[in-house]
């Protein structure tokens, strides 16, 4: 069967969506799997393939970058991806093919004086350098892809279409950006921060659009 | 003219050989550009090639792959990278048209795994392989790590020779400069390769890629004028 394949974090894991809150606790659950009112099981329903989420809560593009390459593909399968963006990094532990173990490095860590990711934003982040490694890792996927999938898009979290992109990036992003389009157009989800249940449906229906 | 384009760190660059050195100061020259007596030199020179030497002194292997994606190629290039340790990191920071590079080592800035900085050079010589690939004429890769037959050396780590499986290149020279410099005197800074430690490494590559080289001896016979 065809295969529907999803890449990204929170938001295409569906982080905060009904069926992965706990009501009691108030807070979300991570470790049963993603969410089925998140858009890609939503999208792969309209277009009734297996639907393969491999969203990743917190993950930075490296991290989705290290997932994808870790992953194995059949020629008829249709793969969207998208990417994180936001100032997120990763550093990665294991000797072995993906098994999730990396430290997660980014902004929701601060709060908890998390040591990398404080070394991380004090030494190392830069908004530039961290626009031409998104793009590399993109570009990078694209051709490591190519003619090994049926079909693969790019989306955007945070678009960078104001960005000059350099000549070797030949890759295209779908036009619509997350945040713009869905984070801020439609409710929120249970914790008042990810996209709600009317987001994801919108957006598995821009996506579907795109591919129709 | 077909030439011969070169990437790397220090080692490609040639600091502390002879030409680039301020015998008063005791001190590395880094503004009059690399050494002749650097191996990309030599190499170019053996193979009557016009040589553009980008090796940087203090270079990481992102700011190797930074300074190859922003370079003009010609389709005749011959392309050499001898990528540099994993330990290095740089911050590049775009300033209109201009990047402003801050060099660093990761082991002083951001805890980091071996393994880590292994998949970060392969995504980019993958990257670099895969953009090149039928842009150049030939590219080769050539690694800085000790290789697996000197286990004891205390610049040895088992997790450098973890290749992953998505690794596409299959063109890596089969000589290393770490262990011709092992053998060779230093040079005049007694820390970097000395011009013996050069013009060994240069004619191993010679003999390396002569087997790439004579395809073109029909197309381009002023390489053997």
């Amino acid at each position: 069967m065809t295969r529907l394949i999803t890449f990204g974090c929170s938001n295409t894991f569906g982080q905060a969506l009904p069926d992965v809150w706990d009501y009691e606790k108030n807070e979300e659950i991570l470790d049963s799997g993603p969410s089925k009112y998140a858009w890609p099981q939503v999208l792969a329903d309209k277009l009734n393939l297996e639907c393969v989420n491999l969203g990743l809560p917190a993950s930075s593009n490296k991290e989705v970058w290290f997932h994808i390459v870790n992953t194995e593909f059949k020629k008829s399968d249709i793969v969207i991806i998208l990417w994180p963006g936001r100032p997120r990094w990763c550093i990665i532990k294991d000797l072995v093919p993906y098994t999730g173990k990396v430290v997660k490095i980014g902004p929701f860590k601060l709060e908890k004086k998390h040591p990398p990711s404080m070394a991380f934003f004090k030494y190392l982040y830069n908004k530039q350098d961290n626009i031409i490694d998104y793009i590399m890792r993109v570009n990078y996927v694209s051709m490591l892809l190519k003619n090994k999938v049926k079909i693969l898009k790019h989306y955007e979290t945070e678009t960078t279409k104001s960005y000059n992109y350099p000549n070797w990036f030949m890759d295209k992003f779908c036009k619509e950006a997350f945040i713009i389009d869905i984070l801020e157009k439609y409710p929120k989800a249970e914790d008042n921060s990810h996209s709600g249940i009317e987001g994801n449906d919108a957006f598995a229906n821009i996506v579907y659009k795109e591919l129709c | 003219m077909t030439r011969l384009v070169t990437f790397g760190c220090s080692n490609t660059f040639g600091v502390a050989l002879p030409d680039v050195w301020d015998y008063k100061k005791q001190q590395q020259i880094n503004e009059h550009g690399p050494s002749k007596y650097a191996w990309p030199q030599l190499l170019a020179d053996r193979l009557n090639l016009e040589c553009v030497n980008l090796g940087i002194p203090g270079a990481s292997n992102k700011e190797i792959w930074h300074t190859i994606v922003n370079i003009e190629f010609h389709q005749t290039d011959i392309v050499i990278i001898l990528w540099t340790w994993y330990d290095r990191w740089c911050v590049l920071d775009k300033k209109q048209n201009n990047y402003e590079i801050t060099q660093s080592f990761t082991t002083h800035k951001l805890p980091y795994t071996t393994y880590d900085m292994v998949l970060d050079f392969y995504l980019r010589c993958n990257h670099i392989e895969t953009l090149l690939k039928d842009k150049v004429k030939i590219i080769k890769h050539g690694t800085q790590q000790v290789l697996p037959e000197n286990p004891q050396s205390l610049m040895y780590d088992s997790n450098i020779n973890i290749v992953p499986n998505w690794n596409k290149i299959i063109n890596f020279l089969n000589v290393s400069f770490a262990h011709i410099r092992l053998n060779c005197p230093v040079a005049l800074d007694n820390i970097h390769p000395g011009p013996e430690a050069h013009k060994i490494f240069a004619t191993a590559i010679y003999a390396d890629i002569l087997s790439s080289i004579e395809p073109l001896k029909e197309e381009d016979p002023f390489i053997y004028d």
